[in-house]
Formats: C-alpha cells, structure tokens, sequence
C-alpha cells in the first residue's frame, strides 16, 4: 500500500537513519470547487520526514507547495476537496474533525510563515500571543506562561526578552519578527515545525542569522522540518532531502545532494541551470522556457513536456514517480545524473 | 581615456530632514558598461538609482550626464534629457499603466520626445516586442493580460522606445521566477550588446550582480564601502561588509555561513567612525572616532576600511 514510499537508497547518510517518521504524507491530492467543478492544484503527493530531519518542497510559484502544506496543517481553503492520507507521529490527522486536528496540531505542529506581520496580530503585545498559545496549549499559568515566554525569546537570540515581550510587531525589524515566530513556533514542544519561505523576505546577512537560528533549533530539540522554497541553494545546505513540484505533481524526490548535484528531472535540472553561478563568468544563462502553465490548463500527459528539450510523443502519456539512479522522478527520459 | 564615460556621479548625498539617506556616492560607467549597485534593505541603492534619474531631488553632487550637470538643469531640460536615460523597475505594473494597451505604452514615449511620425512610431513598436521575443499580437493587449516575465519584457520594450543611451533598472528581476529571471537576465544583456546600451543596475542579489555587471559598487547604509570590477570584489572582496556579504549568500554548505551580528542600523542613528563598526568582526577603537576614508588598492578596487591602511601604498 506504500509501494511508492520505498526507501531512499542512501538514507543511512541522514543524521537519523533509525529515528521515527513523523510526519508521513500518502497520495495527497487537493481541488478546489468552484463554480465550473473541480479545479485541479496538488495531484498525488507523498514523502514523509523523520524525527530530526528537514525535508524541502521546492517550486516556482503556483507549483503548489504551499497549498499542499496548507493541507497538512488544516488551514486549506473552505471550498477544497482533499483525499489521501497524512501521518502525523503515527496517528492519522486527515481525517480528524476540525477541532480535534486544531487540539493535536497547536501542541504539535509548529508554524513559521515568510511574512510574520500577516501572522502575527499587530494589535496584541507580543507577550500576550505568546501566552495565550502557552495557557492555552500546555494550560500554564499566567505567570509560568510569561516566564517560560521570556526563555524562549532568550533562547532565539532576542535581547531585553522582558521588554520585548510588552511590545508590538511592528516596533521589530524583519529578522527580530521572524525570531518571534519561532520562539512561537517551538513554544509548544512541537515535534514538526512547517517553515514556509521563512527567510524570502530577509536580507542576506540575516537570512544566514535565522537559518542558523532554526538549525540549531531542530538539532536542539530533535525536530522534523518541512521547509518550503524557491530557493535551491537554501535546499543544498540546510536540508537532507528534497521534493521537487511542478504544477502540482511531485516531479523529483531524494537526497538533496542528489538533486542538487545530479538531478534526475529535466525541470530540477533546468531550475539549477537557471540561477547564475557565483564562480562564472559573464556567459549566458540556460533559462527554462516559456512558463509555468496556470491551473486548470495542465497538459495532459507530463505537465513539463510543453516546456521540456527531451519531450516526444511518450511524454503525452502521464508518467509515474519511480526510482531512476539515486533518486525518484516522474519523467520517461530522464537525465543520467552527471556525476 | 579610451572609452567615453556616460554617467559620472561626483558626492551624490540625500538628506530627509536628519535622515542621511545616502551620503557622498561617487562612481563612473563607461559607455556600454553596467555598473552594479548591491546591498541590503536600507543600504541606500534604490534612492541612489531615484537620485540619478532625479526622480528624488539630491541635497549635493553632481551628475554628469552627456557633458550635462543633470542635478542642475531646469525641469523643462531635465524632461528632454529623460529621452536619453529611461528606467526599468521591480515591479512592471509600477511602470506599465494598467488601461494603456501594449501599442499605447510603446508609443507614447516616442510621442512625449517628439520621435518620428505615427507611422513610424507603430513600425517602432513593433520592431520593440520582436526584440523582446514578444508577438506582435500582444500590441492590443493590456498588461493584466500577461505574466511577470511577460510585463517585464514589455516594460523593457517600453525602456527601449526613446533608444536611451542608458537604462536604470531597479531590482528587474527581484519579482521573478527563477526560470524566467534567467530569460529576462539573458535578454537585458543581449539587448545592451546590440544597442550599446550604458547600465546601472540596482540588485540585493549577488549572484544576478555578479552575472549582469562589469563594475560593482556595494553600498551599507547609504555609502558605497568598495568598489571595483567584478572580478575583484568577488574574487578578492576587501571590506569585511562585502566578505561577509558574500559569505552570507546560501549555496555553500551551511558551515560555511558567515555569522554578521546585529542587523544595519537605522538612518535616524548612523554609528560614529565606521558606519559598519557596530557589525564588524573586526572593528578596534580608532573605527569608533575615526571615519575611514576610500583607500585606492589598485586594479580598479577601492574601499574604506582602517585595516586596509597598511595595504593603501601597495
């Protein structure tokens, strides 16, 4: 029943070989309902993280990660349809009731979004969001709940924790907004924390301050992260494996390094391409061309074909995601890894 | 000299009332050049491109523009000078109106400056999309009608329409998608080689400054701390802000991060000495006092930085 989940060849080079799985994703597809039927977003969807263990979904805009993490957290849209199964430490949540998915996943998902100041209320002081998550998740008092919020902003690198915590959003520059929402984020013990473009918005200097921060975080407290990015290089240093979507379908699934050094997809190859190099000189880049096809005007058969060098008649059949070299791709010529 | 310079920005400051936006910015682009401005949010890039395009009216310094002192002309002169230095931004609907169709937007820059007969505007316009591999039916369209990779290269046809000799272009790619980033990279470049076109190009990221520009200036908190050739601040970066810079930028395996403390202070409050100082790994008693003055380190490079003292005479 999980035939397509099978083991990655190299997982005894993850940091955790033999650490629990905590969150397990299988076969997770999502339509939204609109006036004209279903509208197709996510299709087919499955990877799972340890405890531990960073795995990055990776995509241009409207490849549909974040949408596909919105499922997992239970906040997709109202009028989406959802089917397929998701794991969370051994218990099925996907079909939870609202409220009782709410109960588990306040204690045990945290949440880091790319804009703090949408997640954040900008009319409550930060203490008080941070201690009414407390109260209300762990049932501290107000006082243990104050306390134990000024350690966790002690504890992500932000200064005079006390006065911080009377203050408001919008008084913290960028990088400070986003260590709040991750002492907010692990306040609870969670055991998976979803980052969805955590450091996008960040200059580069504190970009590389907050992936720190949250490395040392999932070392310190054995968390699985999903992480979710446009952004390759990020995948390269900070997460041990990768999956790899494209209008909706996972396209490419393994080791990081793998994908990053020798991806197997013609898209995951071509998205590597189409960064500049920090070594080369002033050449020419290899873009991918035209663009992303919008929902609900996917082709038929492999949705990159439209856009891919090595597309012939086959590819207007719809592939499965298989095992081709190190790692796992929907494609019917895919590339031999250049190693 | 060999090569003509087009733009030569001599003290370049800007003042919001106590707020030293951007402070004492010189630098040259030879025709046909790019020259990079890179930095983080509140580095004083943008308000530098704003500055140069007098778009924001400077507090000092000259721009010299085609033998023209820019910050000292009239509007009325200002306006015809604008025909010869054209802009692109981050966002194209910023720069695109929005119930302008497509031939609209290319031809009313021809028809502000006075260029060529109607006919001959639409044959421009035409000749435009073709070069910005766009068809010719996209002419009666708007811009919602297209996507971001799309609006851009409109909006560079649009940049084009007055055949500049240089283009401004903040943050062109920011908003993009890497696959069509790298489209739009290649065509900027292309289209300066066919064209001769000077540029500075405004950009947070390194790797799309390195691939686009020839010369590269990078700025912390509204001054430029180094510049040189790209080679050299790359290859061999002097101030420690442009070490760490590049350090910073992921893709290098994540122990190999550079740890920059604190983040840049605001312009309310530009520390004494070394604006960099509060940051720096390296800072010692005299950065406090002492303001460090552009040291030349010869092959072009240039920084300010007390370390480099020793190194100034080389």
């Amino acid at each position: 029943m999980t035939a397509h989940l099978a083991p990655l060849p190299a997982d005894q080079l993850s940091p955790a070989p033999l650490a629990p799985t905590v969150l397990d994703v299988d076969n997770l597809s999502l339509s939204l309902r609109n006036a004209d039927g279903m509208l197709p977003i996510v299709t087919d969807v499955s990877f799972s993280i340890r405890q531990g263990e960073a795995v990055a979904l990776v995509g241009e805009s409207g490849c549909g990660k974040s949408i596909t993490a919105s499922a997992i957290m239970g906040i997709a849209p109202e009028n989406a349809v959802i089917s397929g199964t998701i794991t969370l430490n051994g218990k099925v949540i996907s079909n939870l009731s609202p409220g009782d998915r709410r109960r588990l996943c306040g204690r045990h998902m945290g949440f880091i979004f790319q804009e703090p100041m949408t997640a954040l209320h900008p009319a409550l002081s930060i203490g008080r969001q941070m201690t009414d998550t407390l109260r209300h998740n762990l049932g501290l008092s107000q006082g243990e709940a104050t306390n134990r919020a000024a350690e966790l902003l002690d504890r992500v690198g932000i200064p005079r924790a006390r006065d911080i915590l009377k203050g408001y959003v919008h008084e913290l520059s960028g990088g400070m907004r986003q260590r709040v929402m991750i002492a907010l984020a692990i306040s609870c013990g969670p055991s998976l924390i979803i980052a969805d473009e955590p450091t996008t918005a960040l200059d580069v200097t504190i970009q590389a301050q907050v992936l720190d921060l949250l490395e040392d975080m999932r070392r310190e407290l054995n968390l699985a992260m999903l992480f979710i990015t446009h952004d390759l290089e990020v995948v390269g240093d900070f997460c041990e494996k990768a999956v790899v979507m494209y209008a909706g379908d996972v396209v490419e699934r393994g080791l990081s390094a793998d994908i990053v050094g020798a991806p197997t997809h013609p898209y995951a190859r071509g998205l590597i391409d189409a960064v500049p190099a920090h070594d080369d000189g002033r050449t020419r880049l290899t873009p991918i061309l035209g663009t992303v096809p919008p929902v609900g005007q996917w082709p038929e058969g492999c949705r990159f074909a439209p856009r891919c060098s090595r597309a012939d008649a086959q590819c207007q059949t719809r592939p499965s995601l298989e095992r081709h070299g190190q790692t796992d791709a929907r494609c019917w010529h895919p590339l031999e890894g250049n190693r | 000299m060999s090569t003509q310079t087009v733009l030569s920005v001599t003290g370049l400051s800007k003042s919001f009332k106590a707020v030293k936006a951007v402070r004492d910015v010189s630098f040259t682009i030879p025709k046909g050049k790019t020259f990079g401005l890179v930095g983080e949010s509140g580095s004083g890039k943008s308000t530098t491109a704003r500055l140069v395009l007098r778009l924001v009216e400077p507090t000092s310094g000259a721009i010299g523009f085609r033998g023209r002192d820019l910050a000292g002309l009239s509007a009325r002169d200002l306006r015809a000078e604008r025909r010869h230095m054209q802009m692109i931004f981050q966002d194209p609907f910023g720069s695109l109106n929005p119930r302008m169709s497509v031939r609209d937007a290319l031809v009313e820059p021809q028809l502000v400056h006075g260029i060529g007969t109607p006919a001959e505007q639409l044959r421009t316009a035409e000749r435009l999309l073709a070069e910005v591999s766009m068809p010719r039916a996209a002419l009666d369209r708007y811009p919602h009608e297209f996507s971001g990779g799309q609006r851009q290269r409109i909006a560079i046809a649009r940049a084009l329409a007055t055949n500049p000799e240089m283009i401004v272009a903040d943050e062109p790619v920011s908003a993009l998608d890497v696959s069509v980033q790298a489209q739009v990279l290649n065509l900027m470049r292309d289209l300066q080689d066919r064209h001769g076109t000077t540029m500075l190009f405004i950009s947070h990221d390194l790797r799309v400054v390195q691939f686009m520009c020839d010369e590269i200036g990078v700025m912390y908190l509204g001054e430029i701390v180094e510049q040189g050739p790209r080679d050299r601040i790359y290859g061999a970066p002097a101030h420690p802000y442009t070490q760490a810079l590049l350090a910073s930028a992921p893709g290098k395996g994540s122990g190999q991060r550079a740890r920059l403390k604190g983040e840049i202070p605001s312009a309310h409050a530009v520390p004494s000495g070394c604006a960099f100082r509060t940051r720096c790994p390296h800072a010692f008693e005299r950065c406090t006092t002492d303001k460090p003055a552009m040291r030349d380190l010869g092959g072009g490079q240039k920084a300010a930085c007390h370390l480099l003292d020793g190194m100034a005479s080389a």
